[in-house]
Order: C-alpha cells, then structure tokens, then sequence
C-alpha cells in the first residue's frame, strides 16, 4: 500500500512538473547576478505598456559534450558585456524612448543537432527570445538557424566552415560569421611551401562534415599547387585505432600529414604516429588543436600547425567593451586560467555585433533587428564585420604553429597570413622536430 | 446479459466521444499561429509517441526486445534528406520511401536476427544499426558524416508540421489498437506469454514476428521522417543514434509496456521532462535514468500498471474478456 502511495506521489508530482513546463519561464542558464542579468528596470520615460521589460538573447552552445572544452569562455563573455550594454538601464531604443535591459540565456546543444533543435525552438517558444545565437561546428548552428528561419527569428550563428551552412541557404533570418575553407587552403599550402618536402600530404580525415569539406577541397587545390594528395579514404568518427592509415602513410612516404579531428582522436593519432615510427616533417592537425593546452598533450615537441581565426597578436578592439586583442587575452587567461584561445575572437566578435545591432534598430520588432543585421558595417575584436548577400562574414584566417617555449608551455605562432594583412608573420614554418622526440 | 452489454456499449460510446474531443482538440490548438509553445511541444510527443507505440508493439506484445529500432528512424530520416534535397522531390514522398526503405531492410535483416531469442535478438538489432551508422558515415552517396541540411523544410510552418506530426502518431495507435483487436492481436499475445504454448495453438511464430517487424519498421521508418523535418539537419552520429531507442524504451518503461496507453502517458512525460531539465545541462540524462529507475522499483509495470490497478482502464478496447 505504501509503494502504491509513494507511486501515486509520484505521478501526482509529474503531472505537476508538466503544467510548469507548459507555463513556467525557462530556467536555462544565465550569467551571474552580479554581471548584470538582474537588470534593472527599464527607465521610464515611454509609455511602460509598450516597453519591453527586457530583451532576450538566446545562446545555444555545446556546453558539455566532445566540443564543451572550446566553449569555456562564453560565461566570462556575457559576464564582461553585460554591465556595458546595462551601463544606463539598457540599450536604449528609439520606438519606446527608453532603455531597455539585456538578458541571456544559455542553452546547451551537446554536440548534438537533435538537441540543438529541441533547445533553440525552446527558446523561441517559450522564453521568447529577441535573438537567437548558435555557436561552434554544424552540428550546433545548422539546426539553430533552421529554427531561426521557421520561427523568423534574428539569428546569428558562428564557428563553422561556410560551404556546410551555405547548402541550406538563401537565409532570410539568419547571419553567419564563418570561415571559408578555401581560405584555410591556401594559408596551409603557402606555409608547406617554406620547407621543403617531398610534396605529398598524407590525409588522415575521418567521415566528418568538416573532414568531408576539406578532402574534396584538398583534392582539387592540391595540384595547382603542385601537391601530391595520398588518401588511405574515410573512416567512421570516433576511431581510435589508425595503425592501418599509419602503415600507409608510412609506405606512401608522405612529408607532411593533414587531419581534422575533435581533440581526443588528434591526440591519439599523433602518439600512434610517434609509437610507429611515421615521422613527417610538417604535421597540421587543425580543428582539435585550438587550444595550447590540447597540444601539451601531444608532448613538449609536438610542433602543430593548423589553421587558426584568431589571436591577441590581432590589432582590433572590441567595440562593445573597448578592449583590445591582448587586454580580453589576459582577461581570459587570468579568469579560466587557460592560455588566450580563438574562442575569445568568436565569443566577442558576435557580442561586438549583436550589441551594435540592438543599438541600431529602432525597436525590438524582429523585422527591425533583421534590418539593422543587414545593415551592419563595424570594426569588432574579430575585425571589420559586414554581412554580405548571403548573409555571411567570412572570418579572418592564417596559419599558426605551437612552438614549446622551453618551460612547458607553447607559443602560438603566426607562420603564414596572407589574408590578414593586419598580422605579421613572426617566424617560417617549422619541421617537426622528430630528433628531439624519438630521442 | 442485456443490461452488460448495453452498458458496455454506452462506455464504448463514452469512450469514442472522448477521443474524438481529444482529437477536436488537438486538431485546434495551432490554428491561427498562437500556442506557438503548446505546439512545438507537442509535435515532440507525437513524433515520440509514435515510435514509442512502434517500440512497445514489438517489446511489449511480440516479446521482440529491440536495441536498433534508431536504424529505422534513421532511415526514414535519411529518405526524406535525400530525395528533396538531392533530388528535389516534394516532401512526402520522403515519407513514402522511408516505410518502404524500412520495410525492405527490416525484411533483410529479420532472416539472420529472428534466428537469435532474447538479448541475442536484442543485442543483434542493436549491432545492426551500429553497422548502418558505421555504413552511412563511409558512403559517399550520402555525403559521408556531413549529412544534409533538408531546406524545404525551413519554410514550414510550425502548424504544418504540427498536423504531419499529428496524423503520424494516430495513425500509429490506431494501428495498434487495429492490429491488437484483431485475431492477429490475440496471437502476438499469446506469443509474447507463451512462444511454446502459443506455437502448440497454432500461431506460426515466425510469420507473426515477421509481420508485426514489418509494420513496426514502417512506421518508424515515416516517424524517423517526420522527427527529420523537424530538425532539419540529420548526420548519421544523430540519425542513428541510440539515444532514440534509449528515448523510446523510456517512455514504454514509464508509461506501462504492453498497453496503448502506455506510450502515450510515458510520451508526454518524457517530452515535458526533456524541456523542464534543459534547464539542467549535464544533469539531464542522470535526473532522467533517477526517474526511469525509481518508477522502475516502485511500479515496475509503469503508470499504467499503477493506474490500472484501481481503475482497469481500457480506452482503446484492447483487453480480453474469458
């Protein structure tokens, strides 16, 4: 009798939960009380009937999961921007007379666009969000920009290489700030160009989206520049055993390696390497190896390049919050204790535009923000943004390299910046120093 | 006599006005744009309820304990991306080539895995759609892991596919409750008590398995389409993903395997679950397995089971009268 009671609580407590879930606000994330989310009022100088009591930005990210490592400086963000864009009660809109304050709201996609999906259409429905924003790899901002199209919602999405979100378009509601692989390309075959090689690439890709673009890309790239490309072919995402791939680099004799992976997978790819002996003179792992810290797990030597979309050697300020390249660095470093990544340049360089915007237009109106998005002409931390027809900036690349710097750490160096006139080349492409580590 | 029969026959009556309320109800809520929430929301338990009722109708009236049952949601996922985004053909016909595709590969693989019983069955479905993963991940022909974005479904409204999603999930149950009242229904029970008992009667094992494999696989196949033009964007990690056999074991565990009403109950609970604990990133799937688990201990024949016990609810006219 008494489990059928309990039993019974227990639905009782369900039904409960699913009326709360039908009326209840979300409780996503946001940011800390003392960033600035308790807004305070709006002022009131227009009729308060029509002033909103905040606007809404949505944040759909990969906040656990394989990519969670890569979204760690979203929170110090929004903790940053906040207090600016609250400083006189909020942004201040035209259409109400008064100031408006910002709110965030975080949701976590998983790596997974099913759960991109459900979260972002969530956040649309049902906490009403004035902008969507989707952040890191298809798997997140292709599916938050379908509900920002279904749901004709402001959408702004970024991390992500252009072709694989292009394929959807032509975008009405959403913006991108995006890197063009073709780009990254080039970057790469002009640094493999400063060592000499026997020019042959050897491709480790796995069945990804982003492996996918770069092996069709590098196959048609490749003999204009007088490359040779030795495929072994795809396998599936997530395996962990590459000594058959290995052996046939080996036996194609390949001088320079290219994979893109999630950070476990490199890693272990780069000690099968070591443990067989397969030692290239160039080895560019991008995509997994954003962080100075996913190197340090290759090893002390494990000199990396990969195409890179931001560094604090940038010259841009943030317009938002009026600090520069270095100074958000130090910021995130003293923060998270991590070294200054790229994710810096993604996570303000969307804050930089979507606080534009909002001072921009002249209400919250949806077709209004649109507007102003389309509008958008701005020097931000991740340089001058402007969308073009299909909606997209394309964000500034160059190819960097780690380098150890002798007490355990590495420095991110930039090897070859053709499209970033901005930087200087500080040093030329370096071999892999395989003496140093098979000895 | 008379006054059992008669009195059967209003509750048969009661009942049909119920559902077909429930049904007006429903029919209206997206009408006019509003209830924008409610019906995103819904379009989630519907899908899920279908395949949900699918799950339940193998595991909890043929005995037929599936651990692959995201192979046909994949599947029919894969159909609906591929012909209109590949070919451009209109959307339903995704959803015709999905049942078909399902029927055909369920028609396959049921000569090798309706050789093994119990968790080899089970564990033999769960390896198959591993293998389609792995397969759809190689193949060029479906853009290896890139998957695709399926963009005639950017301009749907929530309503149109609120009414897709709706027709799918009653159509599910009402073949369900068809097949159940059937004498096709009463072997799949007998089955899924007795396999030797039942076989002694007469029930050719094999061919009811088979059958009830087929339609199962069908109709998961046209859910996996229906989930697809939701989402919009299908990869093969998420298309034949576990997570969705996980999500419909779930909701049949809840709700009360071998009922109809089962699913539905343990639909809606999953889905408003899944909203409420998005709140809780990290945390969602542990709370989930907490509640699957103390629902497990406390009312191991789910809410249903529970409920039946004081109210012998029957809505669909399933049960068997001695």
């Amino acid at each position: 009798m008494r489990k059928k009671i309990i039993a019974l609580l227990l639905v009782v407590v369900l039904a409960v939960g699913m009326l709360a879930a039908c009326g209840a606000p979300s409780g996503t994330t946001t940011p800390p009380a003392d960033s600035g989310t308790t807004t305070p009022a709006p002022a009131d100088k227009g009729n308060a009937k029509d002033v909103p009591e905040s606007i809404k930005i949505g944040w759909v990210a990969p906040l656990t999961g394989p990519l969670a490592n890569q979204t760690v400086g979203i929170a110090r963000a929004i903790e940053l921007a906040l207090p600016v864009m609250n400083a006189d009660g909020g942004i201040y809109f035209e259409a109400y007379d008064a100031n408006i304050p910002v709110e965030f709201i975080m949701a976590d996609s998983e790596s997974n666009p099913t759960k991109a999906s459900e979260v972002a259409t969530k956040l649309v429905t049902e906490d009403k969000v004035d902008i969507l924003i989707g952040e890191y790899t298809p798997d997140t901002i292709n599916p938050v920009s379908v509900v920002g199209e279904r749901y004709k919602v402001p959408t702004l999405v970024s991390n992500g290489p252009q072709a694989s979100w292009l394929s959807a378009g032509p975008y009405e509601w959403s913006f991108a700030m995006l890197f063009d692989n073709i780009l990254s390309m080039e970057e790469w075959f002009l640094g493999f160009d400063t060592i000499e090689t026997n020019r042959k690439i050897a491709l480790c890709l796995d069945s990804n989206v982003d492996s996918v673009l770069v092996t069709d890309l590098l196959k048609d790239m490749a003999p204009d520049y007088g490359y040779e490309i030795v495929d072994p072919g795809r396998f599936p995402e997530g395996t962990t055993d590459y000594s058959a791939v290995i052996a046939q680099m080996i036996e194609d004799d390949a001088d320079i390696i290219i994979t893109c992976m999630t950070t476990p997978y490199e890693v272990t790819l780069w000690k099968q390497m070591v443990q067989m002996g397969y030692n290239p003179k160039i080895a560019c792992f991008s995509k997994g190896m954003n962080l100075s810290g996913d190197v340090a797990q290759c090893g002390e030597f494990a000199w990396l390049c990969c195409d890179s979309q931001w560094t604090p050697e940038y010259p841009f300020v943030s317009s938002l919050l009026g600090m520069d390249a270095v100074e958000l660095s130090e910021d995130f470093t003293a923060t998270t204790g991590e070294a200054p990544d790229l994710t810096i340049g993604w996570d303000f360089g969307m804050l930089d535009v979507v606080a534009d915007v909002l001072t921009r237009a002249p209400s919250i109106d949806k077709e209004d923000i649109r507007q102003a998005f389309i509008e958008t002409d701005l020097d931000t931390i991740y340089g001058h943004v402007t969308f073009n027809e299909e909606h997209v900036y394309t964000t500034p690349v160059f190819l960097g390299q780690y380098i150890s710097d002798g007490e355990g750490g590495f420095n991110r160096t930039v090897v070859n910046a053709k499209y970033v006139p901005e930087l200087t080349e500080s040093v030329a492409l370096q071999p892999v120093p395989w003496d140093k580590i098979n000895g | 006599m008379t006054e059992k029969t008669s009195s059967r026959r209003t509750k048969n009556i009661i009942k049909l006005i119920v559902l077909i309320v429930v049904l007006a109800v429903l029919v209206v809520i997206p009408i006019g744009g509003g209830r924008i929430r409610m019906t995103s929301v819904l379009i989630l338990v519907f899908l899920y309820m279908a395949i949900a009722q699918m799950w339940n109708l193998l595991a909890g009236y043929s005995g037929l304990v599936s651990l692959g049952a995201q192979a046909f949601v994949g599947l029919g996922g894969y159909s609906l991306a591929m012909l209109s985004q590949v070919y451009g053909l209109p959307l339903w016909t995704g959803f015709v080539a999905g049942a078909v595709i399902s029927v055909i590969f369920a028609l396959i693989i049921s000569m090798p895995i309706f050789k093994m019983k119990g968790v080899y069955f089970t564990v033999g479905t769960w390896i198959v759609a591993e293998c389609l993963l792995v397969l759809f991940s190689i193949w060029k022909f479906v853009n290896y892991s890139a998957g695709y974005n399926i963009s005639a479904t950017y301009k749907l409204t929530p309503a149109a596919i609120y009414y897709v999603a709706l027709a799918i999930c009653v159509g599910a149950i009402v073949v369900v409750v068809l097949l159940l009242r059937s004498k096709f229904g009463l072997s799949l029970m007998a089955m899924r008590d007795n396999e030797a008992a039942a076989e002694i009667r007469g029930v050719k094992l094999y061919r009811t398995k088979l059958i009830c494999f087929l339609i199962a696989s069908a109709i998961t196949g046209i859910a996996g389409a229906g989930l697809y033009l939701n989402i919009a964007y299908i990869t093969p990690p998420s298309a034949f993903n576990i997570s969705w056999t996980v999500a419909m074991c779930f909701i049949v565990v809840i709700g009360g395997i071998g009922t109809v009403e089962g699913p539905i109950i343990g639909a809606i609970i999953y889905v408003i679950l899944n909203q409420l604990l998005y709140s809780f990133p990290g945390f969602s799937m542990l709370i989930m397995g907490v509640i699957a688990i103390i629902i497990i201990i406390l009312a191991p024949k789910g809410i249903m089971g529970v409920v039946n016990r004081f109210f012998n609810v029957d809505l669909f006219g399933i049960k068997r009268r001695l």
